[in-house]
């Protein structure tokens, strides 16, 4: 089964035409994970996925055809980031500390797609709370890049970008705070996509950085993105931050996607030293292709870039340290042996917390410097003072174009362990995806090519806030313009 | 800014936030922040002066607070007719979530 038979049209018509029914997908795919060696499934949800599949053969049976109208994602076989909690199934962010936690409750985006007939396959791996660029920052293991195994597929999304890179599953949820969706994707060869902050619930995702934090759709085209995202989109009422606005509809509809007399803004900070040149050129031609199909590229200026990713490394850690302050081991978590006998609170505390992996620490220590008592202004504030300036300047290019167009990451996929003892190096791999999260832009991943070592290169596209149609309906004419 | 002691700046913001570090865990971590301080310096290069702090994306503009009715909501049971939150705890007393004592 190569991937391309894991887009949602040809697995809809082998449904059609009785080639293939959900439960028979399902075991392949289900039989497939289980001969893997990526390690990007941490927990394989066999007996439910297949009860889920089983349900749809009957519907499948009985309505003759796929039932598009009541179950929009009928029979998709998807795995869902270890970040999102399922009522029942594991959930441990790729965590010590949450190995053995069973959530009472469903994420609002997962029931969503659920109820549209996604069929679950499991939970994936990914860097411990999101934390980390490449995979290698899981607990239970990194996780190996689709097709070259001695390199990582990129992160925190990493179990996510190779589960739909090696067709595990017809697609995936990943989540973004940072880059987490559109840098797997880049380095795997996959589509992946970060709505605007607030189109997708955040209820049942763990929180890394809440004013940050975004769920997304990864799969093998913009289209499934969209048809993913136009489920998954939409008020909730359990998470105040989603917004209280229609949600996107129809995003690949037809005619949208033209190109014509789309004004595509390149920033020259985006393409500067430090770029690779492969990576560069791969992007020019993805350029020079959209100007062939009607567009006009115009420059911008995006003055702050530089200042993105310090901004971030406040921001965001200090929101960590916060959110990641509830896992005391009071009411779920890891309770040691150790830490039964332990009749102080505090002694207590720091027991259960030692399940933390190193990265985590890291963060949840700079962010409570951040905030502590005589740095909260040079830091915190200030950054946030920084963050405007970033969000200022997007304003600004969009008054000039309709979407941005750059690199996602300045190299492709690095080999395992090349960069984890050097956490700043790592850092910087997301310049070019951390102004999105802080201006809460939506923006994607969509192959544009490879390097001379056949690894994989995307192109970010971003949009204004709240454009995801226009984003999506673009990336997908430009896919479908593509020679594959 | 005053110079900082990284050994002390970890070790004061681990007690903070309940973490136990160990002597090597310190030193690395102390060699790393220090890396990273280093290069968060350059947002002091940035003229700030009159910008607002932004702390959300639409901190500024969006609509109003989406509110929902302040409802109580019976706890689920599971087939034991217990609490189903309650399974998810280490342990269980009484119903209720064991912990070390907290007062004395």
């Amino acid at each position: 089964m190569d991937a391309s038979s894991l887009q949602f049209n040809e697995i809809w018509s082998n449904y059609d035409q009785k080639k293939s029914k959900p439960s028979e997908l399902a075991r392949a795919l289900l039989s497939k994970i289980k001969a893997s060696q990526h390690g990007a499934f941490l927990t394989v949800c066999e007996d439910r996925a297949m009860e889920q599949a089983k349900r749809l053969d009957q519907i499948l049976e009985k309505e003759g055809k796929v039932p598009r109208e009541k179950f929009p994602l009928f029979g998709i076989p998807m795995g869902i980031k270890d970040a999102l909690t399922i009522e029942g199934v594991r959930t441990t962010c790729a965590s010590k500390i949450l190995e053995n936690y069973v959530p009472p409750y469903t994420a609002t985006s997962v029931k969503r797609l659920e109820d549209a007939g996604v069929i679950t396959l499991g939970k994936l791996n990914m860097d411990e709370f999101a934390m980390g660029g490449s995979n290698e920052n899981s607990a239970f293991g990194p996780v190996k890049h689709p097709t070259h195994l001695d390199r990582v597929p990129g992160g925190s999304s990493g179990g996510s970008a190779t589960a739909v890179g090696a067709g595990l599953c017809a697609a995936a949820l990943g989540s973004d705070t940072g880059g987490s969706i559109r840098l797997p994707a880049h380095f795997s060869g996959i589509t992946g996509m970060k709505p605007t902050y607030g189109t997708v619930s955040r209820f049942g995702l763990v929180a890394f950085a809440s004013s940050l934090d975004q769920v997304g759709p990864m799969a093998h085209s913009a289209e499934d993105c969209a048809r993913i995202l136009e489920v998954m989109a939409g008020h909730d009422p359990l998470d105040s931050t989603s917004l209280n606005q229609k949600a996107p509809k129809n995003l690949c509809g037809t005619g949208s996607g033209s190109l014509k007399g789309l004004r595509i803004g390149i920033p020259k900070q985006y393409f500067s030293k430090g770029i690779s040149s492969e990576v560069s050129q791969s992007v020019q031609a993805a350029i020079q292709k959209f100007e062939s199909l009607g567009a006009v590229q115009v420059p911008v200026d995006l003055p702050h870039t530089e200042y993105a990713v310090a901004v971030y490394y406040v921001v965001a850690v200090c929101e960590a340290s916060s959110n990641l302050a509830r896992f005391d081991g009071i009411r779920y978590g890891v309770r040691s042996d150790r830490a039964r006998e332990l009749s102080d609170l505090d002694a207590y505390y720091r027991e259960v917390r030692s399940l933390f992996g190193a990265e985590v620490k890291r963060r949840i220590i700079l962010g409570t410097f951040a905030l502590s008592s005589g740095y909260y202004d040079a830091y915190y504030k200030r950054a946030c003072q920084v963050r405007r300036l970033i969000r200022d300047d997007f304003t600004n290019a969009f008054q000039e174009c309709d979407l941005i167009l750059g690199p996602v990451s300045p190299g492709t996929a690095f080999k395992l362990g090349e960069k984890i003892s050097d956490p700043l190096t790592m850092y910087l791999n997301d310049i070019l995806t951390i102004p999105v999260n802080l201006a809460g832009l939506p923006a994607l991943s969509v192959p544009c090519g490879k390097d001379s070592q056949g690894l994989p290169i995307g192109l970010q596209m971003i949009a204004a806030p709240f454009q995801d149609e226009r984003l999506l309906a673009t990336a997908d004419a430009f896919q479908k313009g593509m020679p594959s | 800014m005053p110079v900082l002691d990284h050994i002390k700046l970890v070790s004061k913001a681990a007690e903070l936030a309940r973490l136990q570090l160990t002597e090597d865990e310190v030193s690395k971590f102390s060699d790393q922040i220090h890396d990273v301080l280093g290069y968060l310096a350059k947002l002091g290069n940035v003229d700030v002066e009159g910008v607002e702090p932004l702390t959300h994306p639409w901190a500024d503009q969006i609509l109003e607070t989406p509110l929902r009715p302040d409802r109580v909501i019976e706890p689920v049971l599971n087939a034991d007719q217990e609490p189903k939150i309650l399974e998810t705890a280490a342990e269980v007393v009484d119903q209720g979530f064991k912990v070390p004592q907290v007062v004395g």
